[in-house]
């Protein structure tokens, strides 16, 4: 079996797909969510709906590009050392499709937040317990960047002679890394005895996970991108024309 | 066969991430695992109706408040405090939400707040709550119950013309209150917020003895010249309507005065008990005590600028009579602000929500129009808190809004779509008796009021009031047939 493309669907084009339904996601959260009847089914600051369902189908695309990277890469050079790590990043990425739709971070975040870790932590950080579930990224900030770093290293591995990729690959980094501050700040936010808290709330969300959003599309185009660089560059090694 | 990876980098990168990550896990390690210190209790104080100048720790010469001089010692005594509205539905929320009438929507007494408020933050943030209050617009209708644990309405009999017995009923409910919270061991117990509003001043003034004749003998009932049936100075309606008909003999000045000082020393004694108590629970030095008004009084000043409804009282009356306020804050022990000091500048009441959330240590909201005064409680001298007091309300339908500075004050009313002003110079006309012609202040401060509104944004939804709310109006002045 071949795991490289023939004629490949460009991967720049992928990309623009996925960006043009972001867009449209985030569009109809803006013209839907305040619906009585529908806007929960549009609405990104709530689960089980539309947006969450297509974030978790991001993530699996990217765990799918992932593993084809992996083959595509065994396929190519038998001995490359570190293929393997395709299947962790691809394992993780799955991890982030499933909680994407089942939330597990917020089940164990409440966890937490039951004990008195999460009194002392409310305390900390001024929030409130109506709130405290968005601390999630606090407490899971040792995990997350240790994996980020991991991360940055990995795809430093595979892609030091495409720098191009490379420095895309920081970029979903940046937007997951300001997904996470934000979500912090919303936190804080609907803590204050303010006008409206809500407003504000509701304006960060949207960028929030809007950002998450635009994240998951630029992982996917760039595993998709190396799968399909590097299964041309074997094809033309395999000819002797590289 | 691509270039490895150089050993230095990647070992460089890994050890960044780690030592990074390490640090966050160090530092949540300390929090999760630290013990929470203890934060301080709050004791909000709003005594309805109460004139600075009227109080012996503002230089008043009758020992009206010796309870209050006492507490003023441990205290920050702010000498130019402001209120944002003069009517005590308004300007309570304001104190509860630091927002002004058009944030919070409580623009009349009678309308419902429609904001969050303090309570309901240190409700959330683990502290125990009650409320007290001794008018029914300050009541659950208006929304202000919301997040205190136990919220009690006692109103004030005396000024029924009642029975004296439930004058202290409010004082009474607030430290046995207090009394039940000492009873819940030290361990488990959370802080409180305890909000007390007094309404024994408001008039009519009328105290119970033994302070009915503590600052002067009050005559009994009589016959008025120009007046219809007997006259009682006891009566609210009975003072307004011979003061507003210049029928007033001078010498029921000085017994209204007389009155209105008994009713303050009624509830100075009753404080003192309870600040006595709060010592003798070892909670005194641990709790921020704030003392404050909601408003002024005009007791007998007499305006010519025809802009204001004549005689006794204080709504829409925008005069600092009945617009400065005492200001009292005694912070806790913990937050080592020890040199006690009385503070110059102006300040407005809009600045004591994010005062008390800086104090109780938790972070500033970003929204809150007014600013902490903890900097200046730090450093007394510092530069001015604030160039201009701005204030706003709709009493009755009608739109007020307007601003102080130390020199001038300007106010717009908006009635029936009609707009008229006043510009008052303070500094020449410290009486507020004439309106000032300077068209470039009015532009100027128009043009301020203009900007301030604009920003201040608006929640705009006036809902019509029950028929409770009407009568409870009603009994009180607020509302006429």
């Amino acid at each position: 079996m071949s795991y490289m493309l023939n004629k490949p669907f460009p991967p720049r084009r992928v990309f623009f797909v996925l960006l043009i339904i972001d867009v449209g996601v985030g569009a109809l959260h803006l013209l839907y969510s305040s619906d009585p009847k529908i806007g929960s089914f549009f609405n990104l600051a709530h689960e089980e709906n539309l947006p969450t369902w297509y974030s978790s189908f991001q993530f699996l695309l990217v765990a799918v590009a992932g593993i084809f990277c992996y083959l595509v890469e065994r396929a190519g050079e038998k001995h490359k050392s570190g293929s393997w790590g395709w299947l962790i990043v691809a394992l993780c990425m799955l991890g982030l499709a499933i909680d994407e739709t089942f939330q597990f971070h917020e089940a164990l975040i409440n966890q937490v937040m039951s004990g008195q870790a999460g009194e002392n932590l409310r305390h900390y950080f001024g929030v409130t317990k109506d709130t405290d579930s968005l601390l999630w990224t606090v407490v899971f900030a040792p995990g997350m960047i240790l994996a980020g770093t991991g991360l940055i290293m990995f795809y430093y591995s595979r892609f030091q002679s495409n720098r191009f990729l490379y420095r895309l690959s920081i970029t979903p980094l940046i937007f997951l890394a300001l997904s996470a501050g934000l979500e912090f700040l919303e936190a804080k936010i609907l803590s204050y005895p303010a006008e409206d808290p809500m407003i504000r709330y509701r304006q960060l969300i949207f960028v929030e996970e809007m950002a998450e959003l635009f994240a998951a599309s630029l992982f996917v185009w760039i595993h998709y991108q190396y799968w399909v660089w590097k299964g041309s560059h074997y094809q033309f090694s395999d000819a002797g024309e590289l | 066969m691509e270039p490895v990876i150089k050993n230095n980098k990647w070992k460089l990168g890994w050890i960044a991430g780690i030592l990074l990550a390490g640090l966050f896990a160090l530092k949540l390690f300390t929090i999760i695992t630290g013990s929470i210190p203890k934060q301080p209790n709050l004791l909000l104080i709003t005594l309805d109706t109460l004139r600075p100048d009227h109080l012996s720790v503002y230089g008043y010469q009758k020992e009206t408040s010796p309870s209050l001089s006492k507490l003023g010692k441990d205290s920050f005594v702010f000498e130019k405090a402001f209120t944002v509205a003069t009517n005590s539905g308004p300007s309570h929320a304001t104190l509860l939400t630091g927002l002004y009438p058009a944030q919070h929507g409580l623009v009349d007494n009678g309308q419902r707040i429609q904001v969050p408020t303090l309570a309901e933050t240190l409700s959330q943030t683990g502290y125990d709550t009650a409320g007290f209050v001794g008018y029914y617009a300050l009541g659950e209708e208006s929304g202000l119950d919301a997040g205190f644990k136990d919220f009690e309405y006692h109103p004030i009999a005396s000024h029924d013309h009642d029975e004296k017995k439930d004058d202290l009923k409010g004082f009474n409910a607030t430290t046995g209150w207090l009394k039940s919270w000492t009873k819940t061991p030290v361990d488990s117990r959370s802080p409180f917020f305890v909000w007390m509003h007094v309404q024994n001043i408001h008039e009519s003034y009328d105290p119970p003895s033994p302070y009915n004749s503590m600052f002067g003998q009050i005559s009994g009932l009589q016959e008025l010249e120009g007046f219809e049936g007997e006259f009682d100075v006891r009566c609210a309606n009975d003072l307004a309507k011979a003061w507003r008909a210049g029928i007033l003999p001078s010498r029921f000045k000085q017994e209204v005065m007389a009155l209105y000082d008994g009713e303050i020393r009624l509830v100075d004694d009753q404080l003192g008990r309870i600040f006595a108590m709060l010592k003798s629970m070892g909670a005194y030095d641990n709790t921020v005590i704030v003392v404050v008004s909601d408003h002024g009084e005009i007791l007998f000043e007499l305006y010519e600028n025809g802009f204001y409804k004549k005689g006794p009282g204080h709504t829409a009356r925008y005069t600092d009579a009945s617009m400065q306020v005492p200001m009292i804050i005694k912070p806790a022990k913990t937050h080592e602000l020890n040199k006690k000091q009385r503070i110059k500048q102006m300040v407005s009441t809009i600045d004591l929500v994010p005062t008390l959330v800086q104090l109780l240590g938790l972070p500033i909201p970003l929204d809150l129009p007014g600013v902490s005064l903890v900097n200046s409680m730090r450093q007394p001298d510092s530069a001015a808190i604030r160039e201009k007091i701005y204030f706003q309300e709709s009493p009755h339908g009608v739109e007020y809004i307007g601003l102080r500075t130390e020199q001038w004050k300007f106010v717009i009313k908006v009635k029936d779509g009609n707009e008229s002003s006043l510009l008052i110079d303070l500094i020449n006309d410290p009486n507020e008796n004439f309106n000032s012609k300077s068209i470039t202040r009015t532009r100027e401060f128009e043009a301020s009021l203009k900007a301030w509104k604009k920003n201040m944004g608006s929640v705009n939804k006036r809902r019509e009031l029950s028929d409770e709310m009407k009568q409870a109006l009603k009994d009180g002045g607020y509302l006429r047939e």
